[in-house]
């Protein structure tokens, strides 16, 4: 039967032959190769548990007045969309369970779209012919953290409309077209009825959409374009050297999803996360301490904090001191991530393809900027949560503060400094062994079972 | 006629023992208001609400005392900056001081009303400061941080909000009424020991914990790509 439903299609499409070509199609054997993978699989949790969310949640805010499972909160007025998500997690058989899932799930997405791009950067796999999908990678992680933001607010629980709220102050701040912004983004004012319904839109059609059109890019070009490999594993430009799709990688691959469903399920159902119930429905003056963004905003909550409290003036106009942080830092990070690819060309002069990766220690000013970056970063988040710490400490904010501010300058020079050092000493290490080699292959044999070369 | 006496004598010792007994309680009343403006409203005041015109660093409010045992034990035990008055005053003085606090003073109850209602005006008027969920947080000016209410006796935390102590500020009764106040009483007494669904609670600090164990996750699924990479081994 299967045989005769293959032969089927086969006369039909011509499949077997595209079969044996998908099956047999070389991926290297690195773990940092899977690092997107995980961001893939997060994704696709993120779809299973949001539709089921979907048809629960109501982008609404007509007052209603609650009177389901959780005992606090009966008898107090909300919105009908903070009702639908407190019905849909105290009265749906493991409504609480996917909503908690779908927010773990988000987290670890760009997590590990983080973690993706830092391998990126640091191996150097930007480099021609894969600019463009270094450009479809950086758009993925920006439409991610808007859907993140947009997922965050739809809740309009009191950290949803603080957020909000801080979103509109931003983009009020924006030179010149700063209140037509915000009044493209969220209809009016904030609060504004108007606000939730687009946001919903946003966060479960367009942005989702979007993002499952440029996954499909992205693992398009990579399939078209030959695959990276690390230099020593036994391949090279023009030779991959790893396992075939099927049926090693396949199992790798699944084996990696059921990891990612298991520990994002494991967490939606054992640690909370964003408990609603606690916060309230949205109230202008219910604000609390401990209400941050998630992680992947708090860099930018954390350059607010730090940012001294100074406004800019340009002839009679006044540029408020909210829009340096809050707008231009993280629009100068993109754009210098975005250009980066072509600036290192235009630096190195380097216009050729590249297929095998570069190490992180022989570019060391590369690899210096980006630890000098990313402890910048670091700061910064450290910072979005500094009266979290201060409290956890014992300790004033104030004090907290500045000992951020002063880090937030020393911590990038002292790092890149230090790994600058590193990369240097492990080039020279390196060319010794080069060297010792003199004539040999200085390739290193860390490859143990002979692999399936594949010519291309 | 004869029985018109008796019951004559019997009402009249009836009406001498009530005398007297009053006269005795109104006595022993005096000598509760006296020994406690004499030890106490130096610093609790002398309706008890926790502040003095002599001391600055007076308190706390007794307005929500409803155990006498509380004010025996900080009598005998002096928690804090409170002096210690067991060799000072005698025990039936204590009992009777106790006795006025709390059936005196306690103007403020602290159970019996709606749990929603609580909940609202706990997150109006106090979750700014105290937190969502009375883990306390930071002010934000001055250095200063407002306490975790979670290991507060009840008695404290009610009569804090009429009394206000450091930057705390004051709700008089027309900003939140007896009812008012022991709504929030019964919200924050429900936050000691709250239901909270989905799991562990992270300490109920926010995204902050949230963003640590997502990262502990996805470093961990990093971890099980490396072995899935050595080929499930080791």
């Amino acid at each position: 039967m299967i045989e005769f439903l293959a032969r089927w299609f086969d006369a039909r499409l011509g499949a077997a032959k595209f079969t044996r070509k998908v099956m047999n199609h070389v991926f290297p054997d690195h773990w940092s190769f899977m690092l997107g993978e995980i961001a893939l699989y997060s994704f696709v949790v993120l779809v299973m548990t949001g539709v089921f969310l979907a048809v629960f949640y109501q982008g609404s805010s007509v007052p209603v007045i609650y009177h389901g499972a959780y005992r606090p909160l009966r008898g107090v007025r909300m919105s009908a969309a903070y009702h639908s998500v407190l019905h849909l997690s105290f009265s749906i058989p493991a409504g609480l369970l996917f909503r908690q899932m779908h927010h773990w799930a988000a987290d670890i997405f760009i997590a590990a779209i983080f973690a993706h791009l830092a391998r990126i950067y640091f191996t150097a796999a930007y480099r021609k012919p894969r600019e463009l999908n270094w450009l479809i990678g950086l758009t993925m992680l920006l439409l991610a953290l808007a859907n993140g933001f947009f997922g965050y607010s739809l809740c309009d629980d009191v950290l949803s409309g603080a957020g909000l709220r801080v979103g509109y102050a931003i983009l009020l701040s924006v030179p010149v077209v700063g209140p037509w912004l915000a009044f493209l983004v969220f209809g009016g004012t904030s609060p504004n009825p108007a606000t939730l319904p687009r946001m919903f839109v946003w966060h479960i059609f367009f942005i989702p959409a979007a993002l499952a059109f440029l996954i499909l890019a992205h693992l398009g070009i990579i399939w078209r374009q030959m695959h990276t490999n690390y230099p020593g594993a036994g391949g090279g430009e023009k030779l991959i050297v790893g396992s075939r799709f099927w049926p090693v990688y396949t199992m790798k691959s699944l084996a990696l999803f059921f990891g990612v469903f298991a520990g994002i399920a494991a967490l939606g159902g054992w640690v909370q996360i964003d408990p609603v119930w606690v916060y309230g429905p949205y109230n202008p003056i219910g604000i609390v301490p401990g209400a941050q963004p998630d992680w992947y905003l708090g860099w930018v909550e954390g350059a607010m904090r730090l940012f001294p409290g100074v406004n800019g003036h340009v002839g009679r106009w006044l540029i408020p001191e909210l829009f340096f942080p809050g707008f231009l830092f993280p629009a100068l990070v993109f754009a210098f991530l975005y250009c980066y690819p072509f600036l290192e060309q235009w630096l190195c002069f380097d216009f050729r393809g590249h297929n095998v990766l570069r190490r992180p220690w022989e570019m060391p000013w590369a690899t210096a900027l980006g630890c000098a970056g990313l402890a910048f970063v670091l700061v910064l988040e450290i910072a979005g949560g500094d009266d979290v710490i201060a409290v956890a400490m014992g300790s004033s904010v104030i004090v907290v503060r500045r000992v951020l501010r002063v880090l937030a300058i020393v911590a990038p020079l002292i790092t890149g400094w230090i790994i600058h050092r590193w990369c240097e000493a492990m080039r020279r290490k390196h060319a010794h062994l080069r060297e010792a080699l003199a004539g040999a292959d200085a390739g290193y044999s860390e490859a143990e079972i002979a692999p399936q070369p594949q010519p291309r | 006629m004869k029985s018109w006496a008796a019951w004559g004598r019997i009402l009249f010792v009836l009406l001498a023992w009530a005398g007297v007994g009053w006269s005795q309680t109104a006595a022993k009343s005096a000598e509760a208001v006296a020994l406690f403006s004499r030890h106490c409203a130096v610093c609790h005041g002398e309706a008890g609400q926790g502040e003095s015109a002599v001391i600055r660093m007076a308190g706390p409010s007794l307005q929500a005392v409803h155990n006498p045992g509380l004010v025996m034990l900080a009598m005998e035990t002096g928690p804090s900056h409170m002096p210690r008055f067991e060799t000072i005053l005698t025990v039936p003085q204590m009992r009777m001081i106790a006795r006025f606090v709390t059936r005196r003073l306690a103007v403020i109850p602290l159970t019996g009303e709606s749990l929603g209602r609580g909940g609202n005006l706990y997150r109006v008027n106090c979750a700014s400061c105290h937190g969502a969920v009375t883990q306390g947080g930071t002010l934000g000016f001055a250095g200063l941080n407002a306490p975790a209410l979670r290991r507060k006796p009840m008695a404290l935390v009610a009569g804090a909000i009429r009394w206000g102590p450091g930057p705390m500020p004051r709700f008089s009764a027309a900003e939140l009424p007896a009812r008012d106040v022991a709504s929030i009483a019964e919200y924050v007494r429900y936050l000691r020991r709250p239901s909270h669904p989905g799991g562990a609670a992270l300490h109920w600090n926010g995204p902050v914990p949230e963003g640590a164990v997502a990262w502990a996750m996805a470093l961990s699924l990093m971890v099980f790509a490396i072995w899935l990479e050595k080929g499930g081994r080791g």
